[in-house]
């Protein structure tokens, strides 16, 4: 079974002072993959951009560049888009972890090239003893590689602090593995830099999850966040397979990709350089909208 | 440095008597260094084919001559601005470039055409290895090359896909540090394909070396490097996407503070480029463009000096914020081309080394003509346990940095090397190994005679149609008598250089870099393309030239009356009146007539004593040479001269005495002189144009500024001996003369302000600084004409109408509170409403924008536990 989302995702920045020119590169257009179609999209922004365009990387994930070359004080960046997510995968090969991390290492196995980008230290996920003693609770020998998975995204649940404050935007796995706390995005990449220590390779994901309201509740619109989780590599036959350490499950219908990458820096929704400015508050509001199962 | 004082104790007499030279010239007594190649002398003692021209001439040599010759070169490298590795300079943070060795480097026809074919070959090689590894990546999915050495390189970026390749290259330029082993191989120890470093130095070594060296270039045919250079011109024209018969061509390098700068500035200059750094360009568009005084014009070609993922900090490296917003998308909108592409930097890893041969068989069909060192990459298990078992041996580098420092393993402790193995293995993909290929030796002048050293040599392949052409020349590394060149360093304080020779078996014909005769040339006056960063460094140049001078005036008459003109019995426990001037003077509140002279001493300072003498002249010749190409070199000639005489000033510096008055006061003579003679320079031969109107603006600023103050400061506030002031005034402000033809020695306040303040006709005078400065502001490019004025010119225009409203008399009255209260408020209008004229005008033609900023995202925080439906 299929469920149908309205995705809503807007980004604002107000300045004190007028930005008289600003560049941007944005991620923030779901991808088909896997595990979802991308029905519509359309991306607006206010002010109307002076030259911008969309582009592929090497990843497949969708790119936008832009520039405003012109004074505003405000910049809304709105995507909204449709999208068809798949039920987690029930079925696949039991291969264990070190078939996976030699066919990759050997090149015997179908799907190494796809997979290399993925296995080595990335800004945010770096390889490290403590990381691979992590995950090597999980991952122990001959274990099958989905259920290694599956046990290291719970164990970093059970021994980490969901904590919002307690770690930034650039804070890396090395660190939030020292605090044993943080956000999704830390998890993420505790889990990413274990495992590739490991020799398995692991993407970072970037998407939204679908909030239930309590019971009897209206569900609130814009109240949900970006969230971040990983895919792991499961060898040719199964694929790649996502796991959410933040909620301890595997990714289903209730998660919606937006990008994937080596990590975090891969695909910031923003980046890029402005010029004035003064001070500048930033908002940012995520609409997760079911539609219906499909 | 001893060098050039090494007596002639073992120096041969010019005219040795007939059989004795033989024992006695520097030739003879090379002794090369057994088991090593060596370039002048072979295996039997002969001189070697490359030598026989050279050699004869080099026996008639001292050395004497040799150190005469070093000491030239020395010179000539000071003035392009850099000191040689090795100058004297205490605390001078000027950067250094390599000394360049008074031998050169030969090389024969033959010889050199051995090395050119597999040079090409090579170029070729990775320039095919870097496309394919952006595109395809044939070499990864048939097994070649394992894919760590792409995608575990941490200068890897997804925006190199996928761009538009102008001309189907990636690679213009190329260099590989090649030497010769024991058995006469060539072989390649690194290579560099984003933006070779040693391009500018090869050219500026070759510049001084057919100078110093004109007799000997002269007979020997050397090959010229100026065909090797109208080749990379042209392929750099046919790269622009747009108007390639004249494409407009920047340089993007380094801060031209550094040396790095100065010779990609070299280089630019010597291409007749634009020099750029990020701040002068800037995207508007999606078109690339060099942000001049007159506007923002379109460029179509860089040339970047600079690092692949330096250069745009949207799309590359976000903390890159010295690069160009939006240049990776200007290239992919096919609106600029950049030499080398972005991404040729993957293309130097060291890692690749290990595969080249492997790859040139895949690609080509061939071996490796020039192979590389023996080199392992740690990736591979086999590789990494040979390394850790031969560490001793070996020589560890980066696998991915062919800049980073290679770490010979035989230097280093037991302890050093188990802690460089534990690094390794933690991370073995990025690093490599290297076996020692036993350089040659080429002979070098070690100060007393010519000896054996190692050496390694930077040869550039340039791209022309199809084919890498290599330049007949090179940088060549000396490495001392036992060090092997792991790489290269084209800098630091420790490297020398020589320059490599090809000679040529037939007349070399004289090119130069000049357009086709058919080409009529556009005649041009104006200079309106400079950078606006130019035109803010000739404006400060300016200005501190001036303050410098204005300093050494009020130095030096400080000194003057402090020494000949003792005035009598001065009030018991008070200041003469005239000694407040100085409070001007750094670190002199109150200097009495005993302090004088050590105020003199202490206020001359060090180039880190903020507004002393050595700090104006320091931050003078850190502008000039940012500008070098923009000001008169014999002007700047005069400033670094300057600085040198400041250097070995009495009673500072290094061992410096501690000299008598009379020498500080002939010392100040003749700073006021080199500054005088600079000004003269400029007036004299640069031409009326933006640059040199920026200059004379700074000064005309200070001037008034220094002037007014001084004004401000001696006269609102009357005192008894008044004359005494008034004489410093017209001494420091170089009026004396024309005081006394218009008022012989009867010397008033109310004459002296007629002429130090608003007499238009006098040089020194605030008026004709004023007039000056708002004459230049109305003749400089406007984006509005018809707009009224702008603040800078307001400003500049109300403050000399109060000069000229001014009223002499009124300003010399004092009032009833007793001071000249009027003066105080007209000279403190000056030197506060300057300061405001300066911040207008500077947002008018300097700033173009403030310091980017970095977005920020907010990260994901996912939502909180519990929420997700099972």
């Amino acid at each position: 079974m299929s469920v149908r989302y309205r995705v809503r995702h807007i980004t604002e920045y107000a300045y004190t002072e007028p930005v008289s020119v600003c560049h941007n590169m944005l991620c923030v257009a779901p991808t088909s993959d896997h595990r979802q179609r991308v029905e519509s999209y359309t991306l607006t922004i206010d002010p109307t951009p002076t030259a911008s365009g969309e582009r592929q990387d090497a990843f497949g994930n969708v790119l936008h560049v832009f520039s405003i070359e012109r004074a505003h004080t405000k910049l809304v960046i709105d995507a909204s888009s449709e999208v068809v997510v798949d039920a987690a995968p029930t079925e696949g090969d039991d291969v264990s972890w070190e078939d996976v991390v030699s066919g990759v290492r050997d090149q015997g196995d179908a799907g190494w090239l796809a997979a290399s980008p993925f296995v080595h230290d990335s800004e945010f996920a770096k390889r490290s003893d403590e990381a691979r003693a992590f995950a090597a609770e999980s991952f122990t020998a001959g274990r099958p590689i989905f259920e290694a998975a599956m046990a290291l995204t719970s164990q970093i649940h059970s021994s980490f602090k969901y904590q919002p404050g307690a770690t930034q935007v650039h804070t890396d796995s090395g660190e939030a593995l020292r605090l044993r706390s943080g956000v999704c995005q830390d998890f993420a990449h505790v889990g990413i830099a274990g495992m590739r220590a490991l020799g398995v390779p692991v993407r970072y994901v970037s998407g939204y999850l679908r909030t239930i309201p309590p019971e009897g509740q209206p569900r609130l619109v814009g109240a949900d966040q970006s969230h971040a989780w990983y895919a792991v590599y499961c060898g040719a036959g199964r694929g790649w397979v996502d796991f959410d350490p933040t909620n301890d499950c595997l990714c289903g219908t209730d998660h919606i990709t937006l990008a994937a990458g080596r990590d975090y820096a891969d695909v910031a929704p923003v980046r890029g350089v402005f010029l004035g400015g003064g001070a500048s508050t930033l908002r940012v509001t995520v609409d997760v909208e079911p539609l219906e199962g499909v | 440095m001893n060098r050039t004082t090494a007596k002639n104790t073992t120096t041969p007499p010019t005219s040795p008597p007939p059989g004795a030279a033989v024992a006695t010239d520097l030739v003879s007594r090379y002794k090369p260094i057994g088991g090593a190649t060596d370039t002048m002398v072979g295996a039997n003692g002969t001189i070697l084919p490359a030598w026989l021209g050279l050699a004869p001439r080099m026996r008639e040599v001292t050395a004497d001559d040799l150190a005469r010759r070093e000491h030239q070169i020395a010179r000539l490298i000071e003035d392009q601005g850099v000191p040689p590795s090795g100058a004297d300079g205490e605390g001078n943070a000027a950067p250094r470039r390599a000394a360049l060795d008074p031998i050169p480097f030969l090389m024969d026809t033959p010889g050199f055409e051995a090395l050119a074919g597999a040079l090409s070959q090579r170029a070729r090689l990775l320039n095919r290895l870097v496309t394919d590894l952006l595109t395809e990546q044939a070499c990864l999915r048939e097994k070649i090359l394992p894919p760590a050495l792409l995608f575990a390189n941490p200068r890897y970026q997804r925006a190199y896909h996928g761009l538009p390749v102008f001309g189907g290259r990636f690679v213009h330029v190329h260099a590989s540090d090649v030497g010769i082993g024991p058995d006469g191989r060539w072989w390649s120890l690194g290579d560099h394909t984003q933006a070779p470093p040693g391009l500018g130095l090869m050219l500026e070594n070759r510049v001084i070396s057919a100078r110093v060296h004109a007799d000997w270039f002269g007979d020997l045919n050397v090959s010229r490097l100026t065909g090797a250079l109208e080749i990379l011109r042209e392929t750099l024209s046919a790269l622009a996407p747009r108007d390639r018969r004249n494409p407009r061509v920047v340089v993007l390098g380094h801060d031209p503070e550094t040396a790095a700068g100065i010779e990609d500035e070299y280089l630019a200059r010597y291409l007749g480029y634009t020099f750029a750094v990020g701040e002068d360009l800037a995207t508007r568009e999606g078109q690339t463009v060099l942000k001049t005084l007159g506007g923002a014009v379109p460029v179509e070609v860089v040339l970047r000096r600079i690092a692949d993922d330096r250069v745009d900090p949207v799309e590359l490296s976000p903390d890159a914020t010295e690069g160009i917003a939006g240049l990776v998308d200007s290239q992919r909108r096919e609106e600029v081309s950049i030499a080398n592409m972005l991404g040729a930097q993957l293309g130097e890893a060291p890692g690749l080394m290990a595969f080249l041969d492997p790859l040139s068989r895949f690609y080509f069909g061939e071996d490796l003509r020039l192979p590389s060192a023996p080199t392992w990459w740690c990736g591979h298990a086999p590789a990494l346990d040979h390394a850790l078992a031969n560490l001793d041996k070996l020589t560890v580098r980066s696998a991915f940095d062919a800049a980073a420092a290679p770490v010979s393993g035989a230097g280093l402790t037991a302890a050093e090397r188990e802690d460089l193995a534990a690094r390794i293995r933690a991370t073995p993909e990025r690093f490599v190994a290297q076996e020692p290929v036993g350089l040659g030796t080429t002979p070098a002048w070690n100060g007393q005679a010519i000896t054996p050293e190692r050496w390694s040599m930077r040869a550039f392949a340039l791209l022309e149609g199809d084919e890498y052409v290599p330049a007949p020349g090179g940088v060549v590394r000396l490495g001392g008598e036992g060090r092997e060149t792991g790489g290269y360093g084209g800098r630091g304080s420790e490297a020398r250089v020589q320059d490599c020779w090809v000679l040529s078996q037939s007349e070399v014909s004289e090119p130069t870099l000049q357009a086709a005769p058919e080409e009529r040339i556009v005649i041009t006056r104006s200079g309106s393309e400079m950078p606006s960063r130019v035109a803010e460094k000739l404006y400060w140049l300016g200005r501190r030239i001036e303050a410098f001078e204005h300093m050494a005036r009020l130095l030096r008459s400080l000194l003057t009356r402090a020494t000949d003109d003792l005035p009598m019995d001065p009030p018991e426990g008070q200041l003469h009146p005239w000694l407040g001037l100085f409070t001007l003077v750094p670190g002199a509140e109150s200097p009495t007539f005993e302090t004088a002279p050590e105020v003199v001493r202490a206020s001359i300072g060090g180039p880190s004593r903020p507004e002393g003498l050595g700090w104006l002249l320091g931050e003078s010749v850190r502008f000039a040479r940012a500008v070098r190409d923009r000001v008169p070199h014999d002007a700047w000639q005069l400033l670094t001269q300057t600085e040198r005489r400041l250097h070995g000033a009495p009673g500072i510096g290094v061992g410096g005495r501690r000299s008598g008055m009379v020498d500080v006061s002939t010392f100040l003579d003749e700073l006021i002189l080199d500054a005088s003679a600079f000004s003269g320079l400029v007036n004299e031969n640069m031409t009326r144009s933006l640059a040199w109107q920026f200059l004379d603006m700074g000064r005309r600023v200070q001037r008034a500024l220094d002037a007014s103050k001084l004004l401000g400061a001696g006269l609102s506030v009357p005192t008894a001996n008044e004359r005494q002031t008034l004489a410093v005034l017209l001494d420091v402000c170089d009026s004396t003369m024309t005081y006394r033809s218009r008022y012989r020695s009867d010397v008033r306040v109310p004459s002296v302000l007629d002429l130090l303040l608003v007499d238009e006709s006098n040089p020194r005078s605030v008026a004709f600084q004023l007039s000056g400065i708002v004459e230049h502001l109305g003749s400089l490019p406007r984006s509005n004409v018809s707009a009224p004025l702008d603040a800078d010119q307001r400003t500049a225009l109300g403050l000399l109408d109060a000069v000229r409203l001014a009223d002499w008399e009124e300003l010399a009255s004092v009032d009833e509170t007793g001071s000249r209260a009027l003066l105080g408020s007209l000279t403190g209008r000056i030197t506060d409403g300057l300061p405001i004229a300066e911040r207008a005008f500077s947002a008018r033609f300097l700033v173009h924008a403030d310091l980017p900023k970095q977005f920020t995202a907010v990260g994901p925080t996912g939502p909180e536990e519990g929420s997700v439906a099972e």
